[in-house]
């Protein structure tokens, strides 16, 4: 549904976008991460039509970005990471001016702004001033505008950034629904637990290079370099993290803060039920045992460090 | 020294805009190709050069004063709104920098460039005093005036950045408010205020000390204004109570700045016209009373009457129309008013107000009765109407794009499929339709006067050839630069600069149809006023210009089109 070939986007000497090359197929909820200044408005930017890539090519619904500008807008719907405000407008008179301008025909008008006030849940606000609504209610409607002509593709660009807790508890549930709806959506954002749970995809940028795109899952196990799992015994720590420490299968051993001792698994070893059998056959009781649970924001870290690239 | 954080950052910050530099030079050479151009021959007499010289030194005077009118508030228009735009006034208060601070060191840095561009100007004028003709006391006196200027008018535009939401909002009152100071003696006069025995009789003479324009003439012709060579000149006046009503100035905004943006939302365009709405609606409608027994004799519901009345406008749908101009037209200030167009009946009330006032005054010609008979009065109002329009919708559609563009709301409307053609024909066709009740003045004003006999009925056909199609070339004029500069500000003064440019631009390629005032002002003829050949001739020449303009027309939209989608920042 989206994909750049070599995508380059040079601002003078300063190159924002470096040969990025990205595919997100339909249905799919790609998050875009990256520190401020990576590249990911950039990206989007010229998605939406807004900016010409330097070099490289960049398709949305397989049509390019150079020379099918027109097309590709009749199919996308962007929200920028600041909100646009017509003074004096309310909510139906701008969802009914973004109506025209998209074409939808008079007829059909009314009950397609009546649908999207319900899915953004904006109806009781139908006839209030745009520029009194408060920010969350701005984003969704900011939502509501751009999904008036049904777009197969969603750009949003940060559309939970500087929303409270309950707005942005909001938008996720309706960024859900619209997943449900089969939209394909690229979303830009640095609330990374929000991704983690909307996601399907992620792309992990950093000046203007992508440093990692896939699932989720693909991105954790990316960084994990062997596996750490932790137990706790009833007594004789020091000793067991030593011996452990000595096993073919261990990098590392170590007791820490907690008192737990944190092992450390070679990169190829992935089925750590030989740590259990081996503390036993030693004589050590077990008291838990887990394994170190890395997320999509150690992954970020990781990975933005440049400790995998 | 107080203020000099503030001052330190602001000349800083001038320095690394290209604008300064841009102002500094488009100052000097205007000056300066004025001082080429007029400079005297070689070969003439001492007599000739030194007239030569005095001619040349009071217009490059009174070209300096509005130079100064129109820079000083461009300048300054912006100084505290841009710091209440972007959130960084407050911290300025919070760091313990008084409001006394800021204000002066915003006010001595912009005052500083202004008075550095006279300063520049200083060598030209050792050059014409070189040439003899002028003295160095008149000189001295010319600067004082003019620097005066600038003090008063960057304190202006200082003190209504304060209070304006906007920098467009600032800039325009500013001008607003230095035309009414170089304006108001003539203004005065026309009401009866002042009158012409104050020009020369003893003691100070009001309309040199409300007016640096005057001011500036009393120094080039004193014998003008005093009827002997004895009498006291009162020429410091001006300067005087310009630097009083500075420090004022200076001083209310920096009293007022911790709640400035309080103070600005509620003084807004909209609360205001909110109330003249609710003003003119209760004036001219029938009283709720008479209302409620209206509706129940026709069976409605009395309270929904009057509701309906008062309550809110009820909204326009778009339909099939174009949506930019059904935006234009409703989605502003004036078109919110439910009673708008009563706003005509106000307009029109004041015309006619204005013709009792012009009956009692003298005649400009020597062979009428009164002012409002005398032919030359009509053409001098009708070239007045016709600049102002111009400059209004030159200004409106000025900001039309840049204000968008400031919003945020550009970038969404480059996300649909707006198409070049529709955003202008939407625009375009929105703005005149917005300036038609001030348009249809000067028709009235003509209709009413050729229908009493005074003026000829081809002056009204005149007219009707001569005002639309400018008004359409004027709009796309201000939609151009408005797309092509990036704050409304800079878009404001390139739009007002390039029409002062066209009213003087007939004397250079004879394009009259490009200056609307100089139009009004020939083709307004009394009875008779033209002759059968010189009808034709006018006709002719009418005609021409009607083509030169929508040949103008085409080659705006072209360039429009050309760029638009690069103006308006897509990928085309």
């Amino acid at each position: 549904m989206i994909e750049t070939r070599y995508l380059t986007k040079s601002y003078g000497k300063l190159v924002a976008l470096k040969e990025l090359n990205l595919t997100i197929d339909q249905g799919d909820i790609f998050g875009f991460i990256g520190p401020n200044g990576a590249g990911k408005t950039t990206t989007i930017r010229i998605l939406a039509t807004l900016l010409r890539p330097t070099s490289g090519q960049a398709f949305v619904c397989g049509l390019s970005v150079n020379g099918q500008a027109r097309e590709i807008r009749r199919k996308i719907g962007y929200v920028p990471d600041e909100f646009g405000t017509y003074e004096d407008m309310t909510v139906a008179e701008y969802l009914e001016f973004f109506g025209s301008l998209y074409g939808i025909p008079t007829k059909e008008r009314k009950t397609v702004i009546q649908g999207v006030l319900d899915l953004t849940d904006l109806n009781y606000k139908e006839t209030a001033q745009v520029d009194s609504l408060s920010r969350g209610m701005r984003q969704r409607l900011a939502i509501s505008r751009v999904l008036l002509h049904d777009p197969e593709v969603l750009l949003l660009d940060e559309p939970a950034s500087g929303l409270d807790p309950r707005a942005r508890i909001e938008i996720r549930e309706l960024l859900k629904e619209l997943r449900n709806m089969g939209k394909t959506i690229l979303i830009s954002s640095h609330i990374l637990s929000e991704l983690r749970e909307l996601c399907t995809q992620v792309g992990i940028i950093e000046e203007g290079t992508l440093l990692f795109s896939g699932s989720l899952g693909e991105a954790i196990s990316r960084v994990r370099k062997g596996d750490v799992v932790r137990v706790r015994l009833r007594e004789g720590s020091e000793g067991a993290a030593a011996l452990l420490a000595e096993h073919e299968f261990v990098t590392a051993a170590q007791l820490d803060e907690g008192g737990f001792v944190e092992i450390r698994l070679k990169e190829q070893i992935d089925d750590y039920t030989f740590v259990p059998e081996f503390l036993v056959s030693k004589g050590y009781r077990i008291l838990e045992l887990r394994e170190e649970d890395i997320d999509l924001e150690d992954a970020f870290m990781k990975l933005t460090r440049g400790q995998v690239s | 020294m107080i203020g000099a954080p503030v001052i330190r950052r602001e000349l800083l910050s001038f320095s690394r805009r290209s604008r300064t530099y841009a102002f500094q030079t488009l100052f000097l050479g205007v000056l300066s190709v004025g001082l080429i151009t007029w400079w005297p021959a070689a070969g003439q007499s001492s007599g000739d050069v030194a007239d030569r010289a005095r001619e040349i030194f009071e217009y490059g005077g009174y070209l300096q004063l509005m130079l100064l009118a129109m820079l000083a508030p461009a300048f300054t228009a912006n100084a505290i709104t841009e710091e209440k735009r972007s959130n960084t006034l407050d911290l300025l208060l919070l760091t313990g920098t008084g409001p006394f601070s800021i204000v002066l060191g915003k006010y001595a840095s912009r005052l500083g460039i202004l008075l550095f561009l006279l300063f520049l100007t200083l060598p030209l004028n050792f050059a014409l005093l070189a040439l003899g003709g002028i003295s160095a006391v008149t000189l001295l006196q010319e600067v004082v005036l003019l620097f005066s200027m600038a003090v008063l008018a960057t304190a202006l535009g200082v003190f209504l950045s304060t209070f304006a939401t906007r920098p467009s909002g600032a800039l325009l009152l500013c001008y607003g408010a230095l035309a009414a100071v170089l304006a108001a003696p003539y203004a005065l006069s026309s009401a009866g205020v002042i009158d012409d025995r104050v020009l020369t009789s003893e003691g100070l003479p009001l309309e040199t000390a409300l007016s640096p324009l005057w001011d500036l003439h009393y120094v080039f012709h004193p014998s003008r204004h005093v009827s002997t060579a004895s009498e006291p000149t009162y020429w410091w006046v001006f300067p005087l109570a310009a630097v009083g009503a500075s420090l004022v100035l200076v001083l209310v905004a920096a009293l007022l700045l911790p709640r400035a943006r309080d103070l600005g939302n509620r003084l807004s365009l909209r609360k205001v016209m909110e109330v003249l709405d609710f003003v003119i609606g209760y004036a001219f409608s029938l009283k709720p009373k008479y209302k409620r027994a209206l509706a129940k004799v026709r069976g409605q519901d009395p309270d929904e009457a009057v509701r309906a009345s008062f309550g809110p406008a009820l909204r326009r749908p778009i339909g099939r129309g174009n949506p930019i101009y059904w935006k234009e037209v409703t989605v502003n200030t004036v078109a919110r008013m439910k009673h708008w167009w009563r706003l005509n009946v106000l307009l029109f009330a004041a015309m006619f107000g204005s013709y009792g006032l012009f009956r009692r005054l003298p005649p400009l010609s020597p062979n009428e009765t009164n002012l409002l008979s005398d032919p030359q009065l009509h053409k001098i109002l009708v070239a007045v109407l016709g600049g102002i329009l111009v400059l209004l919708i030159t200004v409106m559609a000025a900001t039309t794009v840049s204000r968008e563009r400031e919003d945020g709301t550009l970038i969404l409307l480059a996300t649909t499929p707006m198409e070049c053609g529709t955003y202008v024909f939407g625009k375009t066709v929105g703005i005149l339709r917005n300036v038609s009740f001030l348009a249809v003045i000067p028709f009235v004003h003509v209709l009413i006067f050729t229908a009493v006999g005074l003026l000829t009925p081809w002056s009204l056909v005149f007219l009707a050839l001569s005002i639309p199609s400018a008004l359409v070339a004027a709009t796309l004029q201000g939609i151009l630069v408005s797309l092509m500069f990036r704050t409304t500000l800079k878009a404001i003064v390139a739009g007002i600069a390039l029409i002062v440019f066209q009213f003087f631009l007939p004397a250079v390629c004879c394009l009259p149809q490009c200056n609307l005032p100089a139009t009004c002002y020939y083709v307004i003829e009394g009875p008779g006023g033209f002759g059968g050949t010189a009808t034709a001739a006018i006709l002719l020449a009418i005609g021409f210009g009607l083509c030169v303009q929508v040949v103008y027309s085409f080659v705006l939209y072209s360039l429009i089109r050309g760029g638009f989608d690069q103006y308006v920042g897509r990928a085309g």
